[in-house]
């Protein structure tokens, strides 16, 4: 009998993959806008409430959908999606979304984790399509559905900073719908028993970048040489993917913990090497 | 006939090649249609009034660039009204009081 291949998994990720909190605590120094520049005016690449106290530019699906209702068509949203995700692609999910970083850090709570099918993501396009350009386009941003009342990132952010501030100030501190309270306890719940339950069901913005994962000029690459079909890397992958079939996934926010497998290799479009990604569109 | 390895080359060549077209076309488009937002796209928003206006006196207009858009929004600044148009919620001296979120 023929000895099966063993799989060449790395004891630990990379320096650099090992780092990624902190890279992802490096871009929220950032988005907080530390010289208080707010910079209101640029739109921004990361989900980060433009309603925070603390926020540097404005957070491009609430552009989206706010420019959905004023019937504008919104270019320079458009725009910076495009330029971003065509370099990157989902690594900005990974690796410099503040609400990422903080269902990353509570992930970390010791709670055993639920694994939901992947094609539970594409829920995240219903999302997109109604929430973000649907209801704001026929119903205006007054709208129950509107995305920023619904958003537990605008409550986190925003609607709680914000609530607390007025209530230091002596103010009403009426607050936040109750829907959004329901919302935001649910998703509070949610961050300790699913990764990134936000992103991995919910986000309109990890929608967009999923799609440029398939032609961004940053990719992941999987060597058929090396991949030994050992499943190794299914376990790995935090967002439930099957990264030997599924690399370049709409649903991979690159997070890389599957470049522990040897076979699994991050590339650009520059790169030499000895063949490059099948096709595009995987 | 073409050797195993000229092949693989090809194909490498192919698939880095329609990559880098992809990718740069992307980019090409994004940075133009940001270029077009910021230096060419604008809309006419109506100003609210303190006061009504006297009947003589026209509604007061603004041609906002799409910057000045992206903050109005980011504010609560901006609606449309039942005609159509851009309108602002706050009036002059005025701070907005609409909170996105």
């Amino acid at each position: 009998m023929a000895a099966m291949a063993e799989p060449r998994i790395r004891p630990k990720p990379s320096r650099f993959v090992r780092g990624r909190l902190w890279i992802q605590a490096a871009f929220l120094l950032v988005w907080l806008d530390p010289l208080a520049l707010r910079l209101h005016n640029i739109c921004g690449s990361v989900y980060h409430c433009y309603a925070c106290p603390l926020a540097l530019f404005a957070c491009p699906v609430g552009v989206l959908a706010n420019f959905s209702a004023l019937h504008v068509v919104p270019f320079i949203a458009i725009g910076t999606l495009l330029v971003v995700g065509g370099v990157v692609g989902g690594f900005v999910c990974g690796w410099a979304c503040p609400f990422g970083f903080l269902q990353d850090l509570v992930a970390k709570v010791p709670v055993p984790k639920v694994r939901l099918p992947s094609w539970t993501g594409y829920f995240r396009y219903a999302v997109l399509g109604g929430l973000v350009i649907v209801v704001p386009y026929f119903f205006g941003e007054a709208h129950p559905l509107f995305i920023c009342r619904v958003c537990p990132a605008g409550a986190v952010e925003a609607g709680v900073p914000n609530l607390v501030r007025e209530a230091a100030a002596g103010g009403s501190a009426a607050g936040m719908s109750a829907l959004k309270w329901t919302i935001l306890v649910l998703f509070a719940l949610a961050m300790f028993v699913k990764f990134r339950p936000w992103c991995s069901l919910f986000c309109p913005l990890g929608a967009i970048f999923g799609v440029f994962n398939r032609f961004s000029a940053v990719f992941l690459r999987v060597s058929p040489k090396k991949c030994v079909q050992c499943g190794a890397c299914r376990k790995m992958c935090p967002m439930n993917l099957a990264p030997e079939k599924q690399l370049n996934d709409l649903l991979c926010i690159r997070c890389m913990e599957c470049t522990r497998c040897e076979a699994i290799e991050v590339k650009t479009a520059f790169s030499r090497s000895e063949r490059a990604d099948p096709a595009p569109a995987e | 006939m073409a050797q195993p390895g000229e092949a693989r080359v090809r194909q490498c060549f192919r698939g880095r090649a329609a990559r880098i077209v992809l990718a740069a076309m992307l980019v090409a488009a994004g940075a133009a249609l940001v270029l077009y937002g910021v230096a060419v796209h604008s809309r006419t928003v109506l100003l609210k009034q303190a006061k009504p206006p006297a009947a003589a006196v026209a509604e007061k207009t603004l041609q906002e660039s799409e910057p000045a858009l992206i903050r109005e929004v980011t504010v609560g600044g901006l609606r449309r009204s039942l005609s159509g148009e851009l309108e602002r919620t706050y009036g002059e001296g005025e701070t907005p009081s609409l909170c996105p979120t």
